[in-house]
């Protein structure tokens, strides 16, 4: 049962991979057989700041070179804050500083440029079953910095399983991928700086979860996201180190409604007797958009991930990378698709280090391939 | 986390069932595990985030009779398991719960006895089936229950003993690391593989 379910995922990645054309969080964290993102970070949907347990595995089983065992090197400000000497009431602190130098070339266009992309401090205080997280620091949108808090949420803990919050966070059908420029994200309109007022509920087991997400409109009439929505998610661990999920949202905004539909998979595929070291991430996203113009026809596009990691080295890992985006399913015209390949490096707790080249065919421009890449450089505090 | 040994299950079984399967009364029969079965598992979960902790070991060693009984026949056997062959995947995470929890410095194996295990014939054990035996685990011996089932042959039987296990009931203190603090009951799965003597 078990290496059929896995040959079933092997089967849907190279459906994805094949299939022709008519397509911070740290997801692979499943091999490790953590299916649930609130192992490590104090967001039940992942990323942002890690708790103790996060703070020890970044250590251990991300980092090439661990540092002393009993250290605390991988606490806050290198062990300046540590759980010997932390508050109870302070759950977690980190800081964050993201910067990348980004390529694009095509036919018709040869750009690079620097971009700092991000300079956060999260801190999150808890008393009893409460937890309340804001986030401090500056975004760069497009030639300015915005300094100011980026988001913040309240927690209520009702028991082990389930929680609800409450503030101005992003939410994302789908994986939460920490590459926000993957169409997968930006496509769907997912990418970033999507963080809006959302109430959500969730419920988490070892084998299973489930998320309803209120999305409403922000009262800022300059908000890039006037989209208010429904989001439930849910997904199940049928086999170890296994994590597929379903998602559906309804969105509305001023201009148009849509439905989005999502299905993923993130398997290490250790049960097919093949390397623990090799993982696979695969999604699909449906949209059927309406334009609220009379008479506008529906709109049916879709978008497709599929990425295959190998660790070749505890904190190094290669990956090769297959993304499909159509705007409008009836039209070719609106295909674009892109193949490449990446590496990610996490030399020492703290540090990441990721590079991606992808060659990026745009129906719209031509048939040729265009090159993008980019160098990221992270540092978390 | 603990690694029960559970050997008992259908392992032994599998030897001269067919002679019991008819009812019919037999010396007794002795086999012992394969060494190269599938090994003993075991299944934690650490809360508060519900994490799925799952260690593998070797398989376990085992010394069975099958012995007649009125109306059928019984099992005595014991089993012995390696305690540091287990795995959990992550290194720091099998430091602590070897050196630190269970101490296999002074407790390096975990043994299971059982000394009555009635059945009428082998066909009865092709579905899970109650147990009783004694463990003995990080220095501590208490009597235990569970599952087994087990299929096989004249020769050969394989089969899966299940059960549960009280980390408090043989001194074994609540695992606890940055925050994540492993549940008391720790399920256990013993595949076994049994050849008759």
């Amino acid at each position: 049962m078990k290496g059929a379910l896995v040959l079933v995922c092997w089967v849907a990645a190279l459906v994805f991979v094949f299939h022709p054309s008519a397509g911070f969080a740290f997801p692979d964290m499943v091999r490790h057989g953590y299916i649930n993102c609130n192992t490590c970070h104090v967001s039940p949907s992942g990323g942002g700041a890690l708790n103790g347990y996060g703070r020890e595995m970044s250590r251990e089983i991300l980092s090439m070179w661990k540092g002393a065992e009993d250290g605390k090197e991988q606490y806050f400000a290198y062990g300046l804050l540590h759980p010997e000497n932390t508050p109870v009431w302070l759950k977690a602190i980190q800081g964050e500083v993201r910067a990348v130098q980004f390529h694009r070339e095509d036919k018709t266009v040869r750009e690079g440029a620097f971009i700092p992309m991000q300079t956060d401090l999260e801190v999150v205080l808890t008393h009893g079953p409460l937890d309340f997280s804001f986030t401090y620091g500056g975004h760069r949108v497009k030639q300015d910095t915005h300094w100011k808090v980026q988001g913040f949420y309240g927690m209520f803990h009702f028991n082990e399983l389930v929680r609800l919050r409450a503030g101005k966070f992003s939410i994302t059908p789908g994986i939460k991928l920490p590459e926000h420029t993957a169409w997968i994200r930006r496509d769907l309109g997912f990418g970033e700086s999507t963080d809006s007022p959302v109430a959500e509920i969730s419920w988490f087991s070892e084998k299973a979860g489930l998320t309803a997400d209120l999305r409403m409109t922000d009262s800022n009439p300059e908000a890039p996201q006037p989209e208010k929505g429904i989001l439930a998610s849910f997904y199940v661990s049928p086999i170890e180190k296994t994590r597929i999920q379903t998602s559906v949202y309804q969105g509305d905004d001023p201009k148009k409604t849509r439905n989005v539909y999502s299905f993923s998979a993130l398997s290490g595929p250790g049960g097919l007797g093949v390397s623990d070291a090799l993982t696979f991430l695969g999604e699909a996203a449906f949209i059927n958009s309406r334009s609220k113009l009379p008479g506008d026809p529906l709109v049916r596009s879709r978008v497709e991930y599929l990425r295959l990691n190998y660790e070749c080295l505890q904190g190094l890992t290669v990956y090769g990378l297959r993304e499909r985006s159509q705007s409008n399913v009836t039209d070719l015209k609106t295909e674009k698709e892109a193949w490449g390949a990446g590496a990610q490096w996490f030399p020492r707790t703290h540090f990441e280090v990721q590079m991606q080249v992808e060659k990026v065919k745009i129906k719209t421009l031509g048939d040729d391939f265009g090159t993008v890449a980019w160098l990221m450089l992270h540092y978390y505090l | 986390m603990k690694k029960q040994t559970n050997y008992l299950m259908g392992l032994i079984l599998g030897l001269g069932l067919c002679d019991l399967a008819a009812g019919a009364v037999s010396p007794a029969q002795k086999g012992a595990c394969l060494p190269n079965g599938n090994g003993v598992e075991f299944e934690a979960i650490g809360k508060p985030s519900l994490l799925k902790i799952v260690g593998k070991g070797k398989p376990v060693d085992c010394e069975v009779s099958l012995l007649p009984d009125s109306g059928g026949s019984k099992l005595v056997g014991k089993f012995k398991f390696s305690i540091e062959s287990l795995d959990t995947g992550i290194e720091l995470r099998n430091k602590h719960m070897k050196e630190k929890y269970l101490e296999v410095g002074r407790f390096p194996t975990a043994e299971l006895e059982i000394k009555d295990l009635k059945f009428k014939s082998i066909s009865d054990l092709s579905s899970e089936t109650a147990f009783v035996g004694t463990l003995l685990l990080h220095g501590v011996s208490k009597e235990i229950q569970g599952t087994f089932s087990v299929k096989g042959d004249e020769k050969e039987a394989t089969g899966e003993a299940k059960f549960e296990v009280s980390l408090k009931d043989f001194g074994v203190a609540i695992p606890s690391f940055a925050g994540i603090t492993v549940s008391e009951t720790v399920k256990v799965r013993v595949p076994v593989s049994v050849r008759k003597q």
